[in-house]
């Protein structure tokens, strides 16, 4: 065997261990895969919260004036608002890092509210009164009963949850108007009617042919100036439903008709901008693409990570700092003695409604006409308890029963001329005319009223008086007790 | 009767909301007729003669008579210091200061917040007329718009021979009122001052 070269030896080594290692090892794949764009999603990001949409019921304005006094069964419609709202849903359930609540569950969330029951059952209380006196021929304090339910059920987004008390109120409010001859604000009232309810049927005969008339005028005004943006009213009401709800945007749409058949405008509201950060008007016809396209570019424009808007942490805490005078129902001097100080305080909301609240007040005494107080008297106040509030527009009212401690600086008082002007330890000076507090704490019940006026986005004036009663220690709070202060100052609402 | 143009109708409210606030603190501030008595008031007596048989110095010399009052709403608390001259530079001779009455307590000291009437016991003893033994005045006098002090001092004690006799004085403000210091509130009695202790009014 002729012998071989070594280089040739050295590269059929090689070649044998390369087929050894192929043959024992997975083989790699032939063919790289397909690049595929990088998404938000696909970034691990602990920190990343979903973001949480609430998707509002569409409304339907796919209706017209020749419907209006037609029997129910005799009009047939496709039910589009429906069904769009299940395009929306399945394309923003399938979007990683959304979290939505579907409409029932909206309205599920709205009507289980113990809150807005109560307001709720109030307003069908007026409505029902109003219908009486209407049915009754007292048109006026119908108009009266029918607008203050009217304003109960907005207040409780009742054209969320159920639109259609809400609507009965509104329209019932219009009639009254029109009834009584103000046809200008009974338009406006019917046509509002329209918004909350915009499929809503009469019988032919049952209103008095004018008030047929403003019902159908107000339907042609609606179908044509209505913001179909904004089914549920301006960005300040759209904020508050979305704070209630806790999430961070809401979709909102609203089908309309038009020469090419029906079209769906539909709204994306974001919280933390308080205005509508997306629309888009497609057809409601076979557009799910459209429709996932556009989704899909408000959530990638979105900023991910931004606060949630969540009903439990928004404007539950509130924070005041007041200018603050008090005197005392009962003391040792002859004459009132005044004290003036600072305050500051913090409340929290546990629900609407209820929250707690804790304050500190310092003083220090100015001195009484008679001069019966020795010298200057500095106190330290702690007060705690629960408060019930009332929301009323801008104002805020409170009652807050609690509890009041009372840390005492050195207080000496006399009504003896002597022991002021010579001195306590003078002959001259009788020493039964001499009261020493000598406790440190004093320690009863206090009882605020007050109010917060709010002033800027989330600055507010605080006023608030308020009475305590001491009754511990049991011998030492007959010389000094009986405190009534007054606070003035100004808050902020984080 | 002419009517006013709108936009002095629609300040009506406002002016007379003014104008009431006003006449409500002139009320308050302004129509007060009290006055403060508080601080050091000086008279200079006459020789012991006619007009003065009640307080003089030695051999019937002519006194300074101080008063140190310190007013509280009515209530007045406060002392009669006596100088041995009208200059008011010694209450004592240390010479023989047993002889002489230096000073002597307010008691039961008030003013009438709306005549302006001062009141007070004097329980002391008096230079000239009883240098050693305690002897009761009550002074009345009133305080008038001239920042003086003017009325009488009057010996209000049955068991004395010089029951009712009375002395003129006029005082005059030298101390503002709060301007009133410890030092000037000493007074010893000739008892606790046997041993030549002067009070220099200085």
């Amino acid at each position: 065997m002729a012998p071989q070269h070594p280089t040739r030896l050295a590269a059929s080594l090689l070649f044998a261990g390369l087929l050894l290692s192929r043959a024992g090892l997975p083989q790699p794949v032939a063919e790289p895969p397909a690049p595929t764009p990088l998404v938000t999603s696909d970034v691990a990001d602990a920190q990343k919260r979903p973001r949480t949409l609430a998707i509002l019921p569409f409304k339907d304005h796919l209706v017209t004036p020749s419907d209006l006094f037609a029997p129910q069964g005799q009009v047939s419609r496709d039910n589009y608002a429906a069904s769009l709202e299940s395009v929306v849903l399945r394309s923003l359930e399938a979007t990683p890092y959304v979290t939505v609540k579907p409409p029932a569950r909206v309205r599920e969330e709205l009507s289980d509210d113990s809150a807005l029951q109560a307001v709720g059952r109030a307003a069908q209380a007026r409505y029902r009164l109003g219908l009486d006196l209407y049915l009754g021929m007292a048109a006026a304090r119908a108009q009266e009963n029918l607008k203050e339910s009217a304003e109960m059920y907005r207040s409780i987004f009742q054209d969320v949850s159920d639109p259609k008390p809400y609507a009965d109120a509104q329209f019932m409010l219009g009639v009254s108007l029109v009834d009584l001859g103000r046809v200008a604000e009974g338009h406006i009232a019917l046509k509002d009617a329209f918004q909350i309810q915009a499929d809503r049927r009469f019988r032919p005969n049952f209103f008095p042919p004018q008030v047929n008339t403003a019902l159908a005028n107000a339907l042609v005004d609606h179908l044509s100036t209505a913001d179909p943006l904004h089914p549920y009213g301006d960005n300040r009401r759209m904020h508050d439903l979305a704070t209630r709800l806790g999430v961070s945007a809401l979709v909102t749409g609203t089908v309309r008709g038009s020469p090419d058949g029906p079209v769906l405008h539909l709204a994306i509201f974001g919280v933390q901008r308080r205005i509508i950060e997306a629309e888009i008007r497609v057809s409601a016809l076979d557009s799910s693409d459209r429709i996932d396209a556009f989704l899909s570019r408000w959530l990638a424009c979105a900023p991910i990570g931004q606060a949630v808007a969540s009903s439990r942490s928004s404007g539950k805490w509130r924070m005041d700092t007041s200018g603050s005078y008090a005197l005392y129902a009962r003391q040792p001097t002859r004459q009132d003695f005044h004290s003036v100080g600072f305050a500051a305080g913090v409340s929290y909301d546990l629900r609407p409604g209820f929250e707690w609240f804790g304050r500190v007040n310092m003083y220090t005494s100015l001195s009484d006409p008679y001069r019966d107080l020795l010298h200057s008297f500095n106190s330290v106040r702690v007060l705690g308890g629960v408060g019930f509030t009332l929301r009323r527009g801008p104002l805020r009212l409170f009652v807050r029963p609690g509890i009041d401690l009372h840390v005492l600086g050195s207080f000496v008082a006399s009504t003896d001329a002597d022991c002021k002007f010579l001195g306590l330890d003078h002959p001259l000076c009788d020493a039964s005319t001499v009261s020493n507090l000598d406790q440190d704490l004093l320690a009863g019940l206090n009882l605020a009223l007050g109010g917060q006026v709010h002033i800027g986005r989330d600055f507010f004036l605080a006023l608030q008086g308020s009475a305590s009663s001491y009754f511990l220690p049991f011998s030492g709070t007959d010389r000094l007790n009986y405190p009534l202060s007054a606070e003035i100052g100004l808050g902020y609402r984080l | 009767m002419r009517r006013l143009p709108p936009h002095r109708r629609r300040l009506f409210p406002v002016r007379a909301a003014a104008i009431g606030l006003a006449c409500a603190l002139a009320t308050i501030l302004g129509c007060s007729t009290s006055r403060e008595v508080d601080g050091l008031w000086r008279a200079q007596l006459e020789p012991h003669g006619a007009d003065n048989a009640l307080i003089f110095g030695l051999e019937g010399a002519a006194l300074g008579l101080e008063l140190v009052v310190g007013q509280y709403g009515p209530d007045l608390s406060g002392l009669v210091r006596y100088y041995t001259s009208p200059d008011f530079e010694r209450a004592r001779v240390a010479e023989a200061p047993d002889n002489q009455c230096e000073c002597g307590w307010l008691h039961q000291g008030r003013i009438d917040p709306v005549t302006n009437k001062v009141s007070f016991t004097l329980k002391s003893c008096v230079p000239g007329s009883s240098p050693q033994a305690v002897l009761r005045l009550r002074g009345q006098f009133e305080l008038g718009t001239d920042e003086r002090l003017a009325g009488t001092l009057r010996v209000d004690d049955p068991t004395s021979p010089l029951n009712g006799t009375a002395l003129q004085v006029t005082f005059d403000r030298i101390g503002a009122p709060g301007e009133t210091d410890a030092s000037q509130l000493v007074c010893r009695q000739p008892a606790d001052a046997a041993n030549g202790n002067v009070f220099s009014g200085r």
